[in-house]
């Protein structure tokens, strides 16, 4: 607990430091958008924003702010930052959750299907189709999946997260969000299903090649047995580290994702609020992000436990 | 009287009817019946960042309050004025004096009574202490009389030629005073939920995705508006943009929304139509801007040397696709009462280029180099970017090595106008009605002021050219003014502070279903009371 604690404090003064030195504030910004601005103005928003202190005051106000959780207002929306992130925090959940779940599954299926059909057509196949995966750039497939579905075939939208005033309730907005979701998860998942196929299909080979697996054959279990029964569970371990790993990445990836589908998350607020100079806010999305991880963290050892219970907590 | 007074300021402020290149087929299509409901669907990008029109701040902001908040007059294509709050107006012969009879029964959203007093709010609380334009534009306005509720009188000390420009659309909304009143205007919480008289009330904003605005069915224009609904979505990345245009889930997008080559592209299918026409407001210029206190580039001989070895029409064929054309001054040929093509000329000329550098005592030296300069762009806008490596090579074969340097927007300004650290740039400025609303900021030695964006950063000072502006802000003859302006150009294109590139059209893209979308040079910054979607 107290180490989680540490850790976010020192992530905090980091974000702090890193922000304030990048040339230009918000008030620069603000002035370059609106194409003209006078220094009355500009003062004015200077001392608004409390950017006329010195570094050091403005950091330990921001300390101290941050111990009370009071995380501040946004230089731009004149809006607590609570407000904003948890506006856009159930977007970017259910994005992230909706990708990993299927590069999870899908890197898994064909993970194991390579694994049985090493070095088969299918290997071969699915292979290739992991490395084509891994190599595209996330915008790049985005874009071409809406030149498909979008504005060639006319089936799903090219943006946003739900039809704008419809106004729909119940199973027929859920129905609406997931339509809006199938194009910005599969360009988001590809990359990341490339690799948990590569893995899965290294895990359970190597898995495979043990001496339990050859006893397990040799009592006349069958191969789909094996596979799932003994092979899979253990082959899971290194995968489950792995995606424990890259929830923190994935929250980058998604800045992509989220601004070519225009997906109203957090990774674009987070995105659009370095552009700004948006401090408070960007300070507020990173801390959000760092606790996000460390959940993640606590999460990934509490399934090592369930997949294979000689793993235990809190024993030394 | 008080009429022809009238068509002379119309005639001042601007643009004839003969600017108007591109017939527009809203127009022939004029014998269709209105149709009332629907839901238009238009972009709106960057991200507002309050929905306060009455500072001038930025494009998005001011798109969408002009939907839900009305001026007093706007303006039509010959610039002539006409009612809105307004229904008729007094001006003295002296135009210090200037009396508008406002409507009856207009209501706010809220169903408070709209009155003179708003108006006389908003002009001494709002646009003179906060709209980024009027603190310079209205000095002159003394005061702001209300002798009974629908009657409001301003008192001028000096005349200001560009009133109506600065009083109409969206650049002069009303906003409510017993809203505003006593309160900090900026962080009033109606900003995001904004009150106005306008044919469309907010909504909804959901930050991130879109804002919705309804059908006002009190608005004083009875039976307007024809559409049920205005949403306007938030899609950031730019070729996304122009996916939901092709796809049509989105009618309309403004100026800039979908880059350059895209929009050659779109304008090619069926369904969707670019509009040149109703920007003839915004006159946007493309500039390459020098500091004159560089060393080398401080030397009109320089300057005028590099103009000739830039090729203009490489520029908008290759670079901008044709929307726009050379430029061939600072101020715009869209600013018709201003402008003048009776200037010194730069034609494409590599070798006199390098015969004037030799002359100015810049020889080719060690490989073949005269001499090295950084060259920035301002990074909001792909365009200024290819612009500037254009420049890289076009330079670079007359022998000034060229470093680009490309940074984003917050470094750009904060580099450019508060540090002054740069030695040349490419960017646009957006004109507007009146070159003493628009360029008098970028040329005047007045503004060189450290820390305001987008002024004179070239630190460019001619006595003779402060007294042109001078006299331009107060002269109400339009020929003598007429002359101070080409005087102006001819000096400014002789010595080339700013060396103009290309005249940049805004365009706007729609889908053919959207009628009634250019009535007047603001397209995108109108009312859309009388737009209508065909089935």
């Amino acid at each position: 607990m107290w180490q989680g604690a540490i850790t976010i404090v020192a992530i905090a003064i980091f974000n702090f430091c890193l922000i304030h030195m990048a040339p230009g504030s918000p008030v620069d910004v603000l002035a370059g958008e609106s194409g003209t601005a006078d220094p009355a103005m500009m003062e004015e928003l200077t001392r608004r924003f409390n950017l006329d202190q010195p570094f050091h005051v403005q950091l330990f106000s921001y300390l101290w702010n941050m111990a009370q959780l009071n995380l501040g207002q946004s230089y731009r929306d004149n809006q607590p930052v609570v407000t904003l992130i948890l506006a856009r925090l159930p977007a970017t959940l259910l994005l992230m959750a909706s990708a990993i779940g299927a590069a999870f599954l899908f890197g898994l299926l064909l993970g194991v299907v390579s694994a049985r059909f090493v070095g088969r057509a299918a290997d071969e196949g699915i292979s290739f189709f992991a490395l084509v995966s891994y190599a595209t750039p996330t915008f790049w497939s985005g874009l071409m999946l809406i030149t498909l579905f979008s504005v060639k075939l006319g089936w799903l939208p090219s943006s946003g997260m739900m039809t704008i005033g419809s106004d729909k309730t119940g199973l027929a907005f859920m129905l609406d969000v997931g339509r809006h979701l199938i194009l910005p998860t599969l360009s988001l998942s590809l990359f990341y299903m490339a690799i948990y196929t590569r893995l899965m299909r290294a895990s359970m080979l190597e898995v495979y090649g043990l001496d339990y697996v050859r006893s397990a054959r040799a009592r006349g279990l069958s191969e789909a047995r094996v596979a799932f029964r003994h092979v899979l569970r253990n082959a899971l371990l290194p995968m489950v580290t792995m995606v424990g790993v890259q929830v923190g990445s994935i929250l980058g990836g998604s800045v992509v994702v989220e601004t070519v589908y225009g997906w109203p998350g957090l990774g674009r607020l987070a995105f659009e609020s370095v552009g700004r100079r948006d401090y408070n806010l960007l300070l507020a999305i990173l801390l959000f992000s760092s606790v996000m991880v460390i959940v993640t963290n606590l999460v990934v050892d509490i399934i090592y436990t369930l997949l294979d219970p000689r793993i235990e907590h809190g024993k030394k | 009287m008080q009429r022809r007074t009238i068509l002379k300021l119309a005639a001042l402020g601007g643009i004839g009817a003969g600017a108007l290149r591109h017939a527009d087929p809203a127009f022939a299509q004029g014998a269709e019946q209105p149709r009332r409901g629907g839901t238009l669907t238009m972009t709106l990008t960057p991200e507002p960042t309050t929905l306060f029109p009455a500072t001038g701040a930025s494009f998005p902001i001011m798109i969408a309050g002009a939907k839900m908040f009305d001026p007093l007059i706007r303006l039509d294509f010959d610039f002539s004025m006409k009612p809105m709050l307004a229904e008729s107006w007094d001006i003295s012969a002296d135009r210090l004096t200037w009396t508008f009879r406002l409507r009856r029964g207009v209501k706010w959203h809220d169903g408070r009574d709209f009155t003179s007093a708003d108006v006389a709010f908003t002009m001494m609380e709002v646009w003179k202490k906060l709209h980024v334009r009027g603190r310079n534009a209205l000095r002159a306005v003394e005061a702001a009389e209300t002798p009974d509720p629908h009657t409001v009188v301003f008192k001028l000390s000096a005349p200001v030629p560009y009133f109506a420009s600065v009083l109409s659309s969206h650049e002069g909304v009303i906003v409510p005073r017993h809203i505003y009143e006593g309160t900090n205007i900026l962080s009033n919480p109606a900003n995001q939920r904004p009150v106005g008289t306008g044919p469309f009330r907010f909504r909804e904003w959901v930050r991130g995705s879109h804002i919705i605005m309804e059908r006002n069915p009190d608005y004083w224009d009875a039976g307007k508006p024809y559409l049920d609904r205005i949403i306007a979505r938030i899609i950031p990345d730019a070729a996304s943009r122009a996916a939901a245009l092709e796809s049509g889930e989105i009618l309309l997008a403004g100026p800039n929304h979908v880059p350059l080559n895209d929009t050659a592209r779109l304008g090619r299918l069926p369904h969707l139509e670019v509009h040149k026409r109703g920007n003839e407001y915004s006159a946007a210029v493309i500039y390459l801007q020098f500091n004159v206190e560089h060393p080398v580039l401080g030397k009109p001989a320089v300057r005028r040397a590099l103009a000739h070895a830039v090729d203009q029409n490489f520029i908008v064929q290759n670079i901008m696709f044709g929307l726009g054309t050379p430029a061939t001054g600072v101020i715009s040929p869209y600013q018709r009462h201003a402008y003048t093509d009776q200037v010194a000329r730069y034609p494409l000329d590599p070798a006199r280029a390098e015969r004037l550098l030799d002359e100015a005592g810049h020889p080719r030296g060690a490989g073949g180099v005269r001499f090295a300069m950084t060259l920035d762009a301002y990074t909001l806008g792909e365009h200024y970017v290819r612009i500037a490596e254009y420049l890289r090579e076009a330079l670079g074969r007359i022998g000034v090595r060229v470093t680009l340097r490309t940074e984003e927007a917050a470094t750009f300004v904060r580099r450019v106008y508060t540090q002054n650290d740069y030695e040349a740039l490419v960017f646009a400025a957006v004109l507007l009605a009146d070159p003493t609303v628009g360029l008098q900021r970028l040329l005047y030695s007045g503004a060189i002021q450290r820390g305001m964006a987008f002024t004179n950063a070239s630190n460019y000072r001619n006595p003779r050219v402060d007294a042109l502006f001078e006299a331009c802000q107060t002269e109400g003859d339009p020929e003598k003014r007429r002359g101070y302006w080409h005087e102006l150009q001819r000096i400014v294109q002789d010595e080339l502070p700013l060396l103009a590139l290309a005249n940049w059209d805004y365009t706007n893209i729609s889908n053919r279903r959207v009628r009634n979308f250019v009535i007047s040079p603001h397209a995108m910054f109108e009312n859309f009371a009388d737009m209508w979607l065909a089935s």
